[in-house]
C-alpha cells in the first residue's frame, strides 16, 4: 500500500464552439490567423478597456457542469489572479475562485470511467471560467538559443473550462481514459473539439508512496498524459528507492524527449493575490436558465453507450470504449447502419484501428477520414465473402490508417485470401470433384482447361487471380499425367 | 519592525523595485499608512454583514457571441520597434 | 461666478452663450477658439494646466470641418480639455506617468467619442497627479499645476489640470475623473463646479483605471449650467462597460433654474463639520446653509460615527485594486521600451517598474499588494470591503430621509505646493470628506460657495443614486448669477 499512486488532474478546455472571446468581440477561431490579428484594446489590456461577459460562454460552462454532476452556482463571480508574465496583458487572469465567501461557477460532481473492463468513478473539485493567455513563440527553433521570444496575442482571451478532480486516479491508463472521457463529454455537448491542438490541455498532480506533491505543466492529450504519469512515476518511486526524497516542485512535460523537467524559474505560487474584479460584479444565475439547459442537454457518453450496446447488440465493454471518442462513435452507429455486422464494425474500429491510431500519432478524426465508411463496409463485405481473413483484415486496417490504402488497391494488389495458393487449391480441388468430365476434357484437350478456370472464377465470384488459377489448374491436371 | 523585509517581499510580488538607500523612509511613511488602516480593526462587525466589492446594482452588460472588429496591434508600435513578423517581441522567457 | 485674473469676458462665457452666439455668427467660434488660445498663450507657460496641448491650427482645422458638415451639437464648439487618464485616440495620453510618456491609444473613450459627437472639440490632455494618486497635482511624473487664484498654492488633485484649464479660461469645459474627491476637490480649490456621477451612470471605458469600483468620469465648468451641459452629453448606458447603468440619457440642463424644483430636505453630517475642519471654511459653510434656508430648505442636522473610518476603509480598496491594475504596464506592449535581446523578462519588467512609476504610486503598488497578500487579506481588504458595506446601508438610512447631503468639499483652504506632499497621512487627510461619496457610489457635486482670503471655498453637495438633478439645482440655488 505504501506505494499508492494519486494523481489529481486540472484540465483546460477551450470553449471551441464560441465564435467570439471570453470578453470581448475578437474572432476566438484564431488557428492559422497572423499573429496578432484578432485583438482589441480588451483582450490585449490596453490602458481603460474593460471587459464585457459573451453571455453564450456562461450557457456552456452550464452545460458542462451539469453534464459532469456539478452543482451549479447562483452567481457567477470572477476573480483576479495576478501574476506576471509575457503571454498575460493585464499580467492578472480573470479566473474564478472558492476562498474568502467567492465561487466558482460549478462545485462537486463526479464522471464514471471503464478502464480495461472495470468501472470507477472520479470526482470532480470544482469548474473555473477564465480567460486564456497568448502564446509564446521562440525566433530560433531552439528555446534556450534564442535571444528573446516572441508573443502571440490571438489566442488571449479565449474561454477556457477549467476542471479540477479530486486525487482520484490511480494509475496513468486511468488518467488517460479519463481525460478521454472528458473530452468525449465535451464533444457531445458540442463545447469543445478538443481534437484541435491546445484545445485541451492538462496539468497533472502526483504523488506516490505518501510522498509530496508534484505538478506536472504543459500535457497536450490524453496520450502525452499517460506517457508523461508513466515517466513521472517511474522517476518519483526511482527516488523513493534509492533512499531519496522526492522534493515538492512543478516540473514541465516535454513532449518532445518524453521527460518531465524541473521548472527553471521558481514561481511565487499561492501569491496569486485573488480578488472579485471589480470591472464584472457578480451574475446572478436563475434557475429557469439551468433548468432550461438542462432540459436541452444532448444525449452524454453514458446514455449513448447503454444505448448503442442494446440498439446494436455489442458488449457493454465495446460500447463504453467507443463513446470515448464521439467521432468514432459516431463511425461506428453510420457504418453499421450502412454496412451492418455491428459487432464486426466495433471490433474493427476498437481492436484495430484505435490501436494503428495510436500507433502511428494520427488523431482519430484523421483515422476516421482514412478508414471511411465506404471502406470500412468494403472491409466487412470482404471477409463476409471469405474474401479476406482474419489476419488480413487486420492488415487492411492497418495499411488504411497508416498509408490511407483504400482496401480496392489492396485486393487489386492480390492481398486476398484468395490470392493465396492454398485457398485456391481447395476451390479447384472443388471444381475438379465436381466436374469429373470436364476434368477429363482437360486431361485430353488442353483448351478445355478454360472451362475449369471459368468454373473457378465463378465460385471465387472473379476474385481470383486468373494467371494463378490457371496455373494451378494446370499443375493439378499434371499430376493426372498430361503435358 | 521588520518593514523591511516585508517591502522586499512585496516588492517581488508586485515587481515594483525600491531603492534600497530609502528604504528606511519608505519603510516609515508605510507604516504610518498601515497604522492608520488598522483603525479599522477596531470595528467589530456582526457575522452575517456581506462585504461590498462594488455599488453597481443595475443589470450587468454582456455580450452576445458575435464578432465585431478587431484592430490588430500595428497602431501600437508607430516606430517599428516592437514588432517582428508581426510578433511582439519580448525578453526571454526561460 | 468669480472668476481669477487669467480669464477676459469673451474666454469665459459659457457653453449656452456659446451655442447662441455661433448660430447667429458661425464666424464667432473662431473668434473664440483665437481667444482661449490667446489666454493660454499668455498663462499656460505658469499655470501648466496641459500636458499635452493641441495645436490651435488642429483645432481649428476640426471646427471648419465639423462647421462645413453643418451640425455643431449641443456642445456648440466647446473647447474640452481633457484630463490626461481619459483614451484619446491619436492623441497621446501619459495619465500624467512616465511610463505612458509616448503612449498614443488606438481608440477614443466612451465619454470622449460622445463628446465628440455633441459637438465638443478636444483641445488637449491635462496635468495630473500620476495615475491619479493624489490630492494635490504635484505627483505628475511631469510639473505641477499651479493655483490659478495664488500661483504659491495646489490646485487640488488628482485633477487639478482639468480644474486649472476651466478656472483659468483655458478651456470651455474639463472632463476628468474621481476617484476618492479628484473631481470635487480641484474644483473646490479653484472656484470651479466639478460633479462626481452615480456610479454607472457614465461610462468608464476608455478611463484608465485607478480603483475600478471607485472611479467615475465627470465634468468640471465654470458654472453649474455648464456641469449640466457636459453631463448631458456623456451619461448614459455603454454597452462596453459592464457597470454601466441602463438609464435614459440627458435632461439635466432642466434642473440648473434658481429657484427649488421641490421642498428639499437637507442633512448636514456632523462628522464632516466637526473635527479638523478649518475655521474660515465653517464661516462659509455655514453661511451657505443660511443661504438655502432663505430658499424654503429644511437644513437637519445627524450624526453618522461610522465615517471615522472612511479614509482607512477608502485608502485600502484603492490600493488594492490600483495595485492590480497598474500590473498591466511592464512597457511590452506600450509604454516605455527597453531593449529585450539577450534578458530575462522578469529583470527588463522590473527594470521598466522601476523607472516608469513615481514613489506615491510605488507606495499604493506596494500597500496594495500588502492587504490582499495570504493571510492579510481577510483582516485588511475583506474587513474594508464589510466597512463599506455598513457604509453604504447608513448612507441609504440617511437618504430615506432627506433628499441630499451638504458638506464642506475640503476641511482646508488649498495647501500651499510642498506643504503636505510629504507627509502621506496629511494629503491623504484632504479627501477626508470626499471618500465617503466614493465607497458609497453615491453622485455629488462641489460648487463654490464663497471665498475666504482671496482663495475659493467649495461646497459639496451629493444624495442617493441618480440624484443628479437634485443636486445640480440646489448648486444653481448655491452658485445663483448667470453663467457667462
Amino acid at each position: 500500500m505504501d506505494s499508492e499512486v494519486l494523481i489529481g488532474l486540472e484540465v483546460h478546455v477551450q470553449v471551441t464552439s464560441l465564435r467570439t472571446k471570453l470578453f470581448c468581440r475578437c474572432s476566438s477561431n484564431y488557428r492559422g490567423n497572423p499573429p496578432n490579428t484578432n485583438v482589441c484594446p480588451v483582450c490585449l489590456g490596453l490602458p481603460g478597456s474593460l471587459p464585457v461577459l459573451n453571455k453564450k460562454a456562461l450557457e456552456k460552462a452550464i452545460a458542462v457542469a451539469l453534464a459532469l454532476n456539478s452543482r451549479v452556482s447562483d452567481k457567477l463571480v470572477f476573480v483576479r489572479k495576478h501574476y506576471f508574465y509575457p503571454d498575460l496583458p493585464k499580467n492578472y487572469q480573470v479566473s474564478q475562485y472558492d476562498r474568502y465567501g467567492l465561487t466558482p461557477i460549478a462545485i462537486g460532481g463526479s464522471v464514471a470511467v471503464d478502464v480495461d473492463g472495470s468501472s470507477k468513478v472520479v470526482r470532480i473539485r470544482r469548474i473555473n471560467i477564465e480567460e486564456d493567455t497568448g502564446r509564446i513563440a521562440y525566433p530560433e527553433k531552439s528555446v534556450l538559443g534564442s535571444r528573446y521570444a516572441l508573443v502571440d496575442y490571438n489566442r488571449a482571451g479565449v474561454a477556457l473550462l477549467e476542471i479540477v478532480t479530486e486525487p482520484d486516479l490511480r494509475t496513468p491508463r486511468e488518467a488517460r481514459v479519463f481525460l478521454e472521457k472528458l473530452g468525449s463529454v465535451l464533444e457531445h455537448l458540442e463545447v469543445a473539439d478538443t481534437s484541435l491542438e491546445g484545445a485541451m490541455r492538462a496539468d497533472a498532480n502526483v504523488s506516490v508512496a505518501g510522498g509530496p506533491r508534484v505538478e506536472i505543466k504543459n500535457i497536450g492529450s490524453p496520450k502525452d498524459l499517460e506517457k508523461a504519469l508513466n515517466y513521472e512515476i517511474a522517476r518519483q518511486l526511482n527516488i523513493v528507492k534509492s533512499g531519496g526524497t522526492v522534493e515538492r516542485e512543478t516540473r514541465h512535460w516535454i513532449k518532445e524527449r518524453g521527460i518531465t523537467v524541473a521548472s527553471r524559474v521558481k514561481e511565487l505560487e499561492g501569491e496569486y493575490r485573488y480578488f472579485p474584479d471589480p470591472d464584472l460584479p457578480p451574475i446572478p444565475i436563475g434557475r429557469e436558465l439551468v433548468e432550461a439547459i438542462a432540459k436541452s442537454l444532448p444525449e452524454l457518453p453514458d446514455q449513448r453507450a447503454r444505448r448503442i450496446a442494446r440498439e446494436y447488440g455489442i458488449g457493454d465493454y465495446m460500447a463504453s470504449v467507443l463513446v470515448l471518442h464521439k467521432k468514432l462513435c459516431d463511425h461506428f452507429e453510420n457504418a453499421s447502419r450502412v454496412c451492418g455486422n455491428p459487432k464486426l464494425v466495433s471490433s474493427i474500429l476498437i481492436n484495430e484501428f484505435l490501436r494503428w491510431v495510436d500507433e502511428a500519432g494520427v488523431d482519430v478524426p484523421s483515422g476516421i477520414t482514412r478508414l471511411s465508411t465506404d471502406r470500412l463496409c468494403k472491409l466487412v463485405q470482404y471477409f463476409e465473402s471469405g474474401l479476406v481473413s482474419i489476419k488480413l483484415l487486420k492488415e487492411y486496417v492497418r495499411r488504411a490508417v497508416l498509408e490511407d490504402t483504400s482496401p480496392e488497391e489492396l485486393l487489386s494488389k492480390g492481398l486476398t485470401t484468395l490470392g493465396e495458393e492454398s485457398e485456391i487449391e481447395r476451390v479447384v480441388e472443388e471444381v475438379f470433384r465436381e466436374n469429373p468430365k470436364a476434368v477429363a476434357d482437360a486431361i485430353r484437350d488442353p483448351k478445355a482447361v478454360n472451362f475449369l478456370v471459368g468454373q473457378v472464377m465463378k465460385k471465387t465470384r472473379g476474385r481470383a487471380d486468373p494467371k494463378l488459377v490457371n496455373e494451378i489448374i494446370r499443375r493439378r491436371l499434371a499430376e493426372y499425367g498430361v503435358k | 519592525m521588520g518593514w523591511e523585509k516585508t517591502i522586499k517581499h512585496l516588492s517581488t510580488l508586485a515587481l515594483v523595485d525600491v531603492d534600497m538607500s530609502r528604504v528606511g523612509s519608505l519603510a516609515r511613511d508605510l507604516e504610518k499608512i498601515v497604522e492608520m488602516f488598522n483603525k479599522i480593526a477596531e470595528l467589530n462587525i456582526p457575522e452575517e454583514v456581506e462585504p461590498l466589492y462594488t455599488t453597481f446594482f443595475g443589470e450587468i452588460n454582456v455580450g452576445e457571441d458575435n464578432e465585431l472588429e478587431s484592430m490588430g496591434i500595428g497602431e501600437l508600435d508607430p516606430s517599428g520597434k516592437r514588432l517582428e513578423s508581426g510578433y511582439l517581441k519580448s525578453p526571454k522567457t526561460l | 461666478m468669480t472668476l481669477p485674473p487669467q480669464c477676459t469676458q469673451l474666454s469665459s462665457i459659457s457653453i449656452k452663450t456659446l451655442r447662441r452666439r455661433v448660430e447667429e455668427d458661425p464666424d464667432f467660434l473662431f473668434k473664440y477658439i483665437e481667444e482661449v488660445y490667446r489666454v493660454i498663450e499668455k498663462y499656460e507657460e505658469r499655470l501648466r494646466a496641459y500636458i499635452t496641448l493641441r495645436p490651435m491650427s488642429d483645432v481649428i482645422r476640426e471646427v471648419e470641418n465639423i462647421v462645413k458638415r453643418g451640425k455643431l451639437g449641443p456642445l456648440g464648439g466647446a473647447l474640452v480639455a481633457v484630463k490626461d487618464n481619459i483614451s484619446t485616440r491619436g492623441i497621446r495620453t501619459t495619465c500624467g506617468s512616465k511610463m505612458l510618456e509616448d503612449y498614443v491609444p488606438p481608440y477614443d473613450a466612451t465619454v470622449v467619442r460622445k463628446i465628440k459627437e455633441s459637438g465638443g472639440i478636444v483641445i488637449g490632455k491635462t496635468n495630473m497627479d500620476e495615475f491619479a494618486m493624489g490630492s494635490t497635482t504635484e505627483n505628475s511624473a511631469f510639473y505641477p499645476t499651479l493655483n490659478p487664484w495664488d500661483l504659491s498654492r495646489v490646485p487640488g488633485g488628482s485633477s487639478g489640470g482639468s480644474a486649472v484649464a476651466v478656472a483659468a479660461c483655458e478651456a470651455t469645459v474639463a472632463l476628468a475623473s474621481d476617484t476618492g474627491g479628484s473631481i470635487r476637490l480641484p474644483a473646490a480649490y479653484t472656484g470651479t463646479v466639478g460633479l462626481k456621477p452615480t456610479y454607472g451612470l457614465v461610462s468608464r471605458y476608455g478611463l484608465v483605471a485607478y480603483g475600478s469600483s471607485l472611479d467615475q468620469v465627470g465634468p468640471i465648468g465654470r458654472c453649474v449650467e455648464d456641469v449640466a451641459a457636459v453631463l448631458d452629453v456623456i451619461s448614459g448606458h455603454d454597452p462596453r462597460d459592464s457597470t454601466s447603468l441602463k438609464v435614459g440619457v440627458g435632461g439635466f440642463e432642466k434642473y440648473v433654474v434658481g429657484s427649488p424644483l421641490k421642498k428639499y430636505r437637507i442633512v448636514v453630517i456632523e462628522e464632516m463639520v466637526s473635527e479638523g475642519v478649518d475655521e474660515k471654511i465653517l464661516k462659509t459653510f455655514n453661511s451657505v446653509v443660511d443661504l438655502l434656508s432663505k430658499h424654503d430648505v429644511t437644513v437637519e442636522f445627524r450624526k453618522m460615527p461610522l465615517l471615522h473610518y472612511s479614509l482607512p476603509t477608502y485608502y485600502i480598496i484603492a490600493m488594492a485594486e490600483a495595485s492590480s491594475n497598474l500590473a498591466r504596464f511592464d512597457g511590452l506592449r506600450y509604454g516605455i521600451r527597453s531593449d529585450v535581446e539577450g534578458k530575462l523578462w522578469v529583470d527588463v519588467y522590473r527594470k521598466i517598474r522601476l523607472a516608469g512609476f513615481g514613489d506615491e504610486v510605488k507606495r499604493r503598488i506596494l500597500l496594495g499588494t500588502y492587504v490582499l497578500s495570504e493571510g492579510l487579506y481577510e483582516g485588511y481588504y475583506l474587513k474594508a470591503a464589510k466597512v463599506r458595506r455598513l457604509i453604504y446601508q447608513e448612507f441609504t438610512k440617511l437618504f430615506k430621509d432627506y433628499d441630499a447631503a451638504i458638506s464642506p468639499t475640503s476641511p482646508t483652504l488649498p495647501p500651499r505646493i510642498s506643504e503636505v506632499i510629504t507627509d502621506p497621512i496629511k494629503l491623504y487627510s484632504l479627501d477626508i470628506d470626499t471618500v465617503p461619496i466614493n465607497l458609497a457610489g453615491l453622485p455629488a457635486i462641489s460648487v463654490p460657495g464663497g471665498f475666504i482670503d482671496g482663495l475659493p471655498v467649495g461646497v459639496q453637495i451629493f444624495g442617493p443614486p441618480l440624484s443628479e438633478g437634485s443636486l445640480l439645482n440646489i448648486a444653481k440655488l448655491i452658485e445663483g448669477g448667470g453663467c457667462g
